[in-house]
């Protein structure tokens, strides 16, 4: 679906703006009928998600942090649907709607608990979001992660001997001159500018 | 049409897919040249390159609406976002025109219509501008700019006309109001004349350019700058005899900077028109029109420049001061000197990039970190040098006769932005853009950006004994989060000699400072991490205790007529066994705990009023245990007391009301408030922030009223003045104010902070029996009775000097604040001190 005004590419900045939804939300907002809507009512909502929290990321700290761009009204922890545990996520409702704009700009990207938190404008909160959506409670994000993380890991990239692997019936066997061969010195490295 | 084909667009996904807007790949191409625009210049090698590259292309698509809607939207950003492109925009633009002078002739026009459009607007007064928008004036100063670079497209001396008609209309505004500086017309004087200097660059003929800029100097010199008397903005306390730096007003620095400048025909800018060669050659020149500016009696009414203007517009409000924040090591310079063209030219680029890209905080930090790319090189020492090998350069230096730069851009960048976070009454943008901005900068290049970082870090804990109170909290606040961000890492051994030192010290300004970043620092990490970072001697100052532990031994004493009574947390001390309260609590708790109907909390209540009552003071021991068992049940969170005080706040409000057969109904009802504070805050006697936060859910719902909450905070008969050196008590002062601010209604809040805190300067006064003017002390000075009240009477008179100065607007509306000075205090010297800050107000 067209996004009207989002989808317009915008030459009056010199550089890109960080106040813009994310892709994320941008993709979302195509798939649902209502997604336009949902869109332009996130710049007036106040109301900001945070994810990639720790999770022993408190309440308070959120609170630290966020408090610094403006007065908020409300703060809701994202929980584990069967525990009841905070799961790395959290919703944070400003009293001015510019505030929330503003927590995107100004925190999205910075270190919480060692974290690299990751803000993202939201259309408002529902109860029941609070929860996490993943199979066993917590965030299907994070349940992703951990799912891949399990998978069994190639050999550490830079120490691999790629000659020696066979990338399905592709194998280099005698390196030329002029072949780009990763992992092996040539003197076709990109030139430092 | 074939059957497939039919059914692909009958398909319900793919008729979704075919109605997205996609941008033509026309769009696309054009999004990628603007792109190009928008970097030129930061690939200073091939910069000749991409203006051939570009130019063809402009030049032949120009005639497409979209494509030159783009382009000029795209030139216009570059040049208002970006001033330091500024050269290279222009190269490209003239390279265009001698290709082709009518696309050339209609990016110049497009311009001055913009211009045009822009002063319209700067008179109207319904405009609201956007965070990012640096307001009209400074617009119309970067468009100037623009212009006179242009020196292969304009006429020399129209551009320069065009400079003499802003030069007059700002002596023509000043002089309307003779005795008072006019912020407009410094605004408009001090934008020409900076600008002045880029007739330079491309102008071929220089004796043309000495006889312009002779006569816009001359021009410029009828301008008569009335110096501000208003001294509530200086960064640093008016008291200290050692001042960092001496701030000086730019206004009036800027005509003999410029003189000199060109006198001494300093190479700052690239010579971009040998860059660019043979793809400028001169042609017929255009005349451009002069611009219809807004009259002295329409501009009489914004000259103040108070509202609905942008960011660095907004700036000249009160005189705009330098900021100096590396001073000279010994002989060597790491920056400009601020006086001089250079730093003041360099200074304004970083302020309209930090204010302009507003909206994208990684480019501000990437832009103003390699600036030295815009510049010609021997304007700067290599990026990233260390102070060390800048030392060597300098002996070297001296030694060989040569004249290599020692300054860094690193450190113009940081300082312009802690200029700009630390600028007073008010900073331009919200203070956390400053913060994570400096962070960003910090991460891109930690070991070119982290020592600069530490180096301004460090000349601001040396000055917090007289740095402005208002500021301190800034210090604080940026500190946490720049430590926070990069793992709570800091050298503390440099500060243990203080923290050791002075432990014992109430209010010696660096013990002070040191106790409330370890209480920050709390805020955003963990106990085990920040306890790491500490050495082993400054781990005391992990102990945030409010009221130390002989105070809360006496309130506890007081309520409970127990004198050996010594737990403080409400659940091991109320149901012990030696007060015979422990059923009447736990049912109160269950009580709130399972959120039960309103009746059954009253009932509760009565029993435990029946049993406290015999106590002395039995109704302070009932509100005490009621608040403190508020905030036992919802200790786990913010949102769990918030949830407990919205479920009892009536019977909460019950409790506190004055009942009918006492005599001062307010005094009484505004004491059992008082109450209702120090219960909660004695409960979260180890962490004060979360009590605090628990007091403004209280006040939130209307419970305590902001004044009960402040009278606490402020109270002067306790061991330590927590109002004047914890920071979660001064931060929630400040949060009050500002919530009654908003409201409305203030006055009375006000008044009473502002009668308090002299009350605090008079007691202090008369202990210290000292008739003349009380000294800063050396900050170094041992721990005695004289200094630590000298050191309190200080940091109250700097926080009435920052909350007269934060709510200006309110305090100049009361009348009879001279007289509540005059009433309070007696000290001849404090009065006089205090009298003027109250007549600063009305400047501001």
């Amino acid at each position: 679906m067209s996004l009207a005004e989002f989808d317009e590419i915008n030459f009056s900045n010199s550089t890109e703006r960080l106040d813009r939804p994310s892709n994320y939300l941008l993709k979302r907002a195509r798939r649902k009928p209502n997604g336009l809507e949902d869109l332009r009512k996130s710049y007036n909502s106040g109301t900001v998600y945070v994810g990639m929290l720790s999770f022993e990321t408190t309440e308070e700290r959120i609170d630290e942090l966020f408090s610094k761009v403006g007065f908020i009204k409300q703060i809701i922890m994202g929980l584990d649907r069967f525990t009841g545990n905070y799961c790395g996520f959290c919703f944070v409702i400003y009293h001015d709607p510019q505030d929330a704009v503003n927590a995107v700009k100004y925190l999205n990207g910075t270190k919480l608990d060692g974290r690299q938190i990751q803000i993202d404008l939201d259309p408002g909160f529902e109860e029941g979001r609070q929860f996490g959506r993943g199979k066993n409670g917590g965030q299907a994000s994070t349940e992703a992660a951990e799912y891949y993380a399990k998978l069994p890991q190639m050999e550490n990239m830079a120490t691999t001997n790629w000659n020696n692997v066979r990338f399905g019936a592709r194998r280099v066997e005698k390196p030329q001159t002029d072949t780009y061969i990763p992992g092996e010195a040539t003197n076709l490295s990109p030139t430092v500018d | 049409m074939s059957f497939h084909r039919k059914r692909q667009f009958d398909n319900e996904y793919n008729e979704d897919f075919r109605k997205r807007s996609r941008p033509s790949s026309r769009m696309g191409d054009f999004k990628a040249l603007c792109n190009d625009i928008n970097t030129l210049g930061e690939t200073p090698k091939k910069y000749s390159e991409d203006v051939e590259f570009m130019t063809t292309p402009i030049v032949k698509n120009f005639e497409s609406d979209d494509f030159r809607k783009a382009v000029l939207q795209t030139l216009f950003g570059v040049v208002t976002e970006q001033p330091q492109k500024m050269l290279h925009i222009a190269g490209l633009v003239q390279s265009v025109y001698v290709q082709s002078a009518s696309v050339g002739r209609m990016i110049v026009e497009f311009f001055h219509q913009e211009a045009q459009v822009i002063l319209e607007k700067a008179v109207s007064k319904s405009i609201k501008p956007s965070s990012s928008d640096t307001g009209p004036w400074n617009n119309v100063k970067l468009i100037l700019r623009f212009w006179s670079c242009l020196a292969f497209i304009l006429d020399t001396q129209s551009v320069s006309n065009v400079f003499t008609q802003l030069l007059k209309l700002s002596i023509g505004l000043q002089d309307a109001s003779p005795d008072s500086r006019c912020p407009l017309a410094e605004a408009i004087y001090y934008n020409t004349l900076i600008s002045v200097p880029y007739f330079h660059p491309f102008i071929t003929d220089k004796t043309e350019y000495g006889t312009v800029v002779n006569g816009l100097i001359e021009t410029a010199k009828g301008f008569k700058p009335v110096p501000s008397n208003v001294t509530i903005t200086k960064p640093f306390s008016e008291q200290s005899t050692e001042q960092p730096f001496e701030p000086k007003e730019v206004v009036a620095l800027v005509l003999e900077s410029l003189n000199s400048f060109v006198s001494n025909d300093v190479r700052l800018f690239l010579d971009i028109r040998t860059q660019l060669g043979t793809l400028l050659t001169p042609t017929d020149k255009m005349e451009l029109p002069p611009l219809k500016l807004p009259t002295i009696e329409e501009l009489k009414e914004i000259s103040g420049l108070d509202s609905g203007l942008g960011s660095v517009d907004g700036m000249w409000r009160t005189p705009r001061f330098t900021m100096e924040v590396y001073p000279p090591i010994g002989d060597l310079q790491t920056t400009p000197p601020s006086d001089s063209f250079v730093g003041l030219i360099l200074r304004d680029i970083v302020t309209d990039i930090i204010e302009a890209l507003e909206f994208n905080r990684k480019e501000v930090a990437r832009q103003i970190i390699t600036l030295d790319l815009f510049f010609n090189d021997n304007i700067f020492a290599p990026p990233g040098s260390s102070i060390d090998s800048l030392k060597k350069l300098q002996e070297n230096n001296i030694e060989n006769g040569t004249s290599f730069s020692t300054w860094k851009i690193e450190d113009i960048a940081i300082e312009t932005l802690l200029g700009l976070m630390f600028k007073l009454p008010t900073a331009s943008q919200p203070s956390v853009y400053f913060y994570t901005t400096l962070v960003e900068a910090c991460s891109n290049a930690p070991q070119a950006i982290a020592q600069v970082i530490g180096r301004a870090i460090r000349f601001f804990y040396r000055n917090v004994y007289h740095l402005d109170f208002e500021l301190t909290l800034r210090y604080l606040d940026w500190l946490s989060i720049q430590l926070s961000n990069f793992n709570f890492t800091w050298k503390w051994n440099e500060w243990e000699n203080d923290g050791v030192r002075f432990a014992d010290s109430k209010y010696n300004p660096r013990v002070v400072f040191i106790r409330n970043l370890v209480a920050k620092e709390l805020r955003l990490g963990s106990y085990e991490r920040i306890s790491q970072t500490l050495t082993p001697q400054l781990q005391r100052y992990l102990d945030l205790s409010l009221f130390n532990a002989s105070e809360l031994r006496s309130f506890y004493g007081r309520v409970t007529d127990k004198d050996d009574l010594a737990e403080d947390a409400m659940n091991v001390l109320y149901v012990c066994d030696k007060l015979p309260l422990k059923p009447y609590v736990e049912k109160l708790i269950e009580v709130i705990h399972t959120n039960q109907q309103p009746q059954n909390l009253q009932q509760a209540i009565e029993e435990l009023k029946t049993v406290t009552e015999p106590f002395t003071n039995g109704e302070e021991l009932l509100i005490t245990i009621v608040f403190q068992a508020i905030a036992f049940v919802g200790s786990k969170s913010t949102s769990h007391v918030a949830k407990c005080i919205d479920s009892t706040r009536d019977q909460l409000k019950n409790l506190l009301s004055p009942s009918s057969d006492e005599m001062d109904d307010e005094q009484k009802a505004l004491e059992k408030q008082v109450w209702a504070v120090g219960a909660v805050l004695s409960y979260w006697n180890q962490d004060p922030h979360c009590g605090y936060l628990a007091v403004d859910v209280l006040e939130n719902f209307g419970v305590v009223s902001p004044l009960a909450v402040l009278k606490h905070s402020l109270d002067d008969s306790r061991d330590v003045n927590i109002g004047l050196v914890n920071v979660a008590t001064i931060e929630s002062i400040f949060r009050s104010l500002t919530r009654v601010v908003f409201s409305g209604s203030s006055t009375k809040e006000l008044i009473y902070v502002f009668e308090t805190l002299l009350k605090t300067i008079s007691k202090t006064c008369q202990v210290l029996t000292q008739s003349e003017a009380i000294p800063i002390p050396d900050v170094e000075a041992d721990v005695t009775e004289e200094v630590e009240l000298s050191w309190k009477y200080h940091t109250t008179l700097g926080f009435v000097r920052a909350v007269l100065r934060k709510f200006s607007d309110e305090y100049t509306s009361v009348s009879n604040l001279v007289d509540v000075l005059e009433k309070e205090v007696s000290h001849e010297d404090t009065k006089r001190v205090i009298r003027l800050w109250i007549e600063n107000l009305s400047g501001l």
